[in-house]
């Protein structure tokens, strides 16, 4: 196979975009509850319960887009991603 | 479904691959890696898969970048292509993961160059271009610190 520049580069950054994937949702945050005022809050453990209505930050609480807010009742954690019915 | 993961790899692994890039430059006068770059836009796209941002914001981005990428490269002729890809993909996800940070990069960016161009200017007087790397590593090290991106 020919190796062009643009065909190493391009492979360059799919390496980069699998390994930030893997590397960003195997990263276990710590959030920090607002209602509880729980720094310690760990919303990363598989089947971990989570209050309804309560209001979560991520460890760079800056970042509107990752506050989680009015989780609903009976909310579980499947792996590292949140997942629940409206 | 709402997807929640920390991002301050992004800003972990951007940091290492600007030392890298900046002990390449020095070392080999002006001449990088430029895979390093690329490998840091496929990490700086990885960014969406951590963030929820509307499909409209996403396009904005990519045109803003290509706008920036553009004007650099016509305006700033003393950068080369590595130090307009290393700026690029700062700028991308930056603007990903908070514009705020993004406007102190520039101003940072611009602070810390015009510093860097007086002392090679004015006071060593070197006419010739000279490694830019430790300006962008040190300016992205600095808004990762002011913005807590790590």
């Amino acid at each position: 196979m020919v190796k062009t520049l643009e065909s190493v580069l391009i492979l360059h950054t799919v390496v980069g975009l699998i390994a930030g994937i893997i590397l960003g949702a195997s990263l276990t945050p710590m959030c920090y509850c607002i209602d509880c005022q729980d720094s310690q809050a760990d919303l990363s453990t598989p089947g971990q319960y989570i209050p309804s209505n309560h209001t979560y930050i991520s460890p760079q609480g800056h970042k509107q887009s990752m506050a989680i807010e009015n989780v609903p009742e009976n909310t579980i954690i499947v792996g590292k991603r949140f997942i629940y019915d409206n | 479904m709402v997807i929640f993961a920390s991002t301050g790899y992004w800003a972990s692994i951007g940091t290492l691959m600007l030392i890298y890039l900046t002990y390449q430059d020095f070392k080999h006068n002006r001449k990088i890696d430029d895979r390093k770059n690329y490998l840091m836009f496929g990490v700086t796209l990885s960014l969406f898969s951590h963030v929820d941002i509307t499909l409209w914001y996403l396009a904005a981005t990519i045109l803003s970048v290509i706008i920036m990428t553009a004007l650099v490269s016509k305006f700033a002729k003393g950068l080369g292509a590595g130090d307009i890809s290393a700026i690029g993909w700062i700028y991308y996800g930056l603007t990903v993961l908070q514009p705020g940070a993004l406007i102190g990069f520039i101003v940072l960016l611009a602070v810390i160059g015009l510093l860097h161009v007086t002392v090679k200017e004015v006071i060593l007087k070197i006419k010739q271009p000279v490694p830019f790397f430790h300006v962008i590593l040190i300016t992205f090290v600095s808004t990762a610190l002011l913005f807590r991106l790590y």
